[in-house]
């Protein structure tokens, strides 16, 4: 499905990523976590062709590598960016239809209304400003919009924070819904218990490296990453 | 009563004139997010196209129009991928491509000049007066307002109807949200700044008519359209119509009371005005 | 330090004798202009017949060749000083030909005094241009006060309105004429207005003179696309008084930019081209067939500068003899396509008087 191999990336002279490898399979739900700068967004941004990254970046066996972001949604990865940028001045219904790609266009009607079906609060708000939207309802949006693409990756950047508790559990359950609907996901999260809870497998981003990784429920039981990540000691059972 | 309501319909159609003007400028900011100082030249561009090819050919009015929207959409697209384009993208960009667009609309003048020279070259539109009561306009003034009034609906159509118009106001409201949705927002801006080069050209072949040909004109019109535009919050459509229609309208009914340079003037203490009480402009956001 | 320098002038003399007959140097002359203006070119026009002519029948001092360095002075002080400074020093020119604007005219005469030069203008209009105190500068156009009593004694006594409106455009040129018209007609002026040089759109100010009935509507504006814009917009609003425009303003291309509207405005020049002499006939022909258009005003004024100071050189027999030539100069009674001219002590061009003309079918004709 989804490779990045031997990925780096350098703004200016610092690094922010640097020799990544990371695998998504088909339908796999994958968390890349980290602390802040560890290099989880840049990784994201390099994938869509955001940023110019070294390495390679390979779907479905096809190297991305020299396409530019437009042809990189064609082809099936979409993001759900860090910080949500909707479009503030556009209604929900508006900012949903800026998802679509000359792939799925075809299908907008039948496309919207599912995103509804999936996310009912947008359904209530579809000819509202998308900047008159609470954090979580923008948040949602971002994340139909990233769908409206029928990608076969989606990336989802730091969807949780800001967010209600309330609203990070709904997260999870979309993220579950997805899931069962054979969607890979790549999922960038500083909250890792969140994210280990919700994903298969998971990578440890340390300074652009890969410091660890392993089956999400695994991870979540290893000391140091409870220690580091959790904020959680020995045998400090929540 | 009578003289107020003659200046009311003189101000319509002499603002009319500003908002076409604007209209392209302020959505160039928009888009772009820099100031065009070569659209005054496009707007030149246009009147000059019409003036020679009916002149010139001997070919319709309307006809001329047509062809001064594609050949000044030409220009543009030349103009955006030697001056713009490449500028823009450089850090620090929206600032160098004041200079550099100021320097292709220099290059435009004297061209115009070397090649046509400086006289002013007078062209027919639609003659004949029309009557509204007491209010006599001429024919052109009222096609020039009703072309005018067509063009604001078709752009708004554009706008909101069409998926290249969502992706333009995409990339007005946010340059990385609209790359992160798969737009592909170097070719949306060049097509932006095409088509206010087409919408300067219709503007200059418009006017054309009203004003006589020169090759200075350009100038003189495209501060005027940065008054209106600044005053109409910058990168405002709605902004710059209203702006455009009220500015004229001002300008000729002052004119009763005041004189006419007085009247011409106070559209510069409007813009002081502006710049002091509300500097982002009466119109404030994005394009809607 | 005086034998010195007659023995320079000696060798210069010498070698401008040695060159002379192995090249026959061209005599130059040089000319300032807005040359991207309308007017600038009009004159540089006329300039460049009267070299051509002149050169055409064997040239002067024996032979010699008149040639034109032009510059354009942009209707900046700026560029017309730096203009005549490169003339006289860097091309080594002795005579400084052309200009319209007054402002640039003042800034140029001291260098062109400085240089112990010869200033030739032909159409600068500021009374004050000939009284520098420097006695080698002369202006062929009539001046604004010599327009002022032609044209108010004509609109008195043969138009008589009996209420005056006034349309100027914002500059001295403009204002002074307002003040003039003002004196003039006292009360008779129901109307007056002010309007940028740049303004495009003229439907306001028509409306609102119209409002005014006045009789007689009386426009100054320098270019035709604004007298034009001004007429047009007050035929737009039916609006058809007697209509004239400030003397030396009227030309061809104010029918060709106002068309229809432009017919019967009148005003008074110092040339108008249907003048039947041998000298203008030929003008106008040679013009006609090298421009493809009728001479103005702009055109004989700057024909006269390169034809009067280059027929002075050769009847002085020097270039190099500034006085000598500036006495032939104002000793002389010249003839131009326009008639016979006088320079006054000041440097002044008189001529017996300005034509009334008026546009007529389409063109400015001699209206007596």
């Amino acid at each position: 499905m989804l490779e990045l191999r031997d990925l780096s990336l350098n703004y200016g002279s610092i690094p922010a990523v640097r020799g990544l490898t990371v695998r998504v399979g088909p339908g796999e739900v994958v968390a890349l976590i980290g602390a802040n700068g560890a290099g989880k967004t840049s990784t994201l941004k390099a994938v869509l062709g955001l940023e110019n990254a070294k390495g390679s970046v390979v779907l479905d066996g096809v190297a991305l590598d020299k396409l530019p972001t437009p042809a990189r949604v064609l082809a099936g990865i979409s993001l759900s960016p860090e910080g949500r940028h909707v479009f503030p001045q556009m209604s929900v219904e508006e900012n949903l239809l800026l998802g679509l790609t000359a792939r799925t266009r075809p299908q907008a009607g039948s496309l919207t209304q599912e995103m509804y079906a999936l996310f009912p609060r947008l359904y209530e708000r579809a000819s509202q400003k998308a900047g008159s939207l609470s954090g979580g309802e923008q948040q949602m949006l971002a994340i139909a919009r990233a769908l409206m693409s029928s990608p076969k990756l989606l990336m989802l950047d730091e969807p949780t924070l800001g967010l209600a508790p309330i609203i990070v559990s709904q997260l999870r359950v979309i993220i579950g819904t997805l899931k069962a609907r054979g969607t890979s996901v790549l999922l960038a999260e500083q909250n890792a218990e969140m994210a280990l809870a919700c994903t298969d497998r998971a990578y440890v981003l340390e300074n652009g490296k890969v410091a660890k990784e392993g089956l999400s429920r695994e991870l979540s039981q290893d000391p140091a990453v409870r220690a580091a990540y959790l904020g959680l000691g020995e045998g400090d059972e929540e | 009563m009578e003289l107020l309501l003659q200046q009311i319909a003189n101000g319509l159609s002499l603002g009319m004139a500003y908002a076409l003007v604007a209209l392209g400028l302020t959505l160039v900011f928009g888009v772009l997010h820099v100031v065009n100082f070569a659209h005054g030249e496009f707007y030149m561009l246009g009147a000059l196209v019409t003036v020679l090819v009916v002149k010139s050919l001997g070919l319709p009015y309307i006809v001329a129009l047509l062809i001064a929207i594609v050949l000044v959409s030409a220009v543009a697209w030349v103009m955006d991928i030697v001056a713009v384009s490449p500028v823009a993208r450089k850090p620090g960009g929206d600032q160098i491509v004041l200079v550099s667009t100021y320097a292709a609309g220099l290059i435009i003048v004297e061209t115009v000049l070397a090649a046509i020279g400086p006289t002013p070259i007078a062209v027919s539109g639609f003659s004949g007066i029309v009557h509204f009561g007491s209010v006599v306009l001429t024919m052109h003034r009222v096609f020039m307002f009703a072309a005018g009034i067509v063009m604001i609906c078709g752009l708004y159509m554009l706008f909101t109807r069409t998926n290249f118009g969502r992706s333009l106001r995409a990339v007005a409201q946010s340059d990385y949200a609209a790359k992160v949705v798969g737009i592909d927002v170097e070719r949306i801006k060049t097509l932006t700044f095409v088509l206010a080069g087409g919408i300067a050209g219709l503007a200059g072949g418009l006017i054309a008519p009203i004003i006589t040909f020169n090759a200075t004109m350009g100038l003189h019109a495209g501060i005027h359209a940065f008054v209106v535009v600044v005053i109409g919050s910058m990168g405002s459509i709605p902004g710059a119509v209203v702006c455009g229609l009220s500015l004229g309208m001002i300008e000729s009914v002052l004119s009763i009371f005041l004189g006419q340079h007085v009247a011409a003037t106070l559209i510069y203490s409007l813009l002081l005005v502006t710049l002091f009480v509300r500097p982002q402009g009466l119109f404030q956001g994005a394009l809607r | 330090m005086k034998t010195y320098k007659k023995l320079v002038a000696g060798a210069l003399l010498a070698s401008a004798l040695v060159s002379q007959a192995v090249a026959q140097e061209a005599v130059k002359l040089g000319v300032i202009f807005p040359t991207r203006t309308i007017i600038g070119e009009q004159a540089g026009h006329g300039a460049e017949l009267a070299a051509k002519q002149i050169n055409d029948a064997g040239g002067i001092l024996d032979g010699r060749m008149v040639e034109l360095i032009v510059y354009d002075s942009n209707f900046s002080a700026v560029d017309g000083v730096s203009a005549a400074q490169r003339l006289l020093t860097q091309d080594g020119v002795k005579y400084i030909l052309g200009e319209i604007s007054s402002t640039v005219a003042f800034a140029v005469i001291p260098v062109v005094e400085s240089e112990e030069a010869l200033a030739m203008l032909a159409m600068p209009k500021h009374p004050d241009v000939t009284n520098s105190g420097y006695e080698n500068v002369f202006r062929l156009n009539s001046t604004s006060q010599i327009d002022a009593a032609s044209f108010g004694k004509y609109l008195t006594e043969t138009v008589k309105p009996e209420k005056v409106a006034v349309l100027v455009q914002n500059d001295d040129i403009g204002l002074t004429s307002l003040e003039q018209m003002k004196q003039l007609f006292g009360e008779k002026v129901v109307f007056s207005d002010i309007f940028d040089v740049k303004q495009a759109d003229f439907s306001a100010l028509a409306t609102n003179v119209r409002a005014s009935g006045a009789d007689l509507v009386c426009v100054t504006a320098a270019n035709p696309e604004q007298s034009g814009g001004v007429f047009r917009s007050m035929a737009d609003v039916g609006y058809s008084p007697k209509r004239c425009l400030l003397p030396g303003y009227l030309n061809n291309d104010l029918p060709d930019v106002a068309g229809a509207a432009a017919e019967g405005v009148f005003s008074q020049d110092v040339y108008i081209d249907t003048i039947d002499s041998e000298l203008n006939n030929t003008f106008v022909k040679e013009y006609l067939a090298a421009q493809g258009k009728v001479p103005g005003k702009p055109e004989v004024l700057g024909f006269e500068t390169v034809w009067i100071v280059a027929k002075a050189i050769d009847a002085a027999g020097s270039y190099d003899d500034v006085s000598k030539v500036a006495k032939v100069i104002r000793d002389t009674q010249w003839e131009s396509p326009r008639g016979k001219l006088r320079f006054n002590e000041i440097g002044q061009a008189l001529t017996e008087k300005l034509y009334n003309t008026v546009v007529k079918d389409g063109r400015v004709v001699r209206a007596d």
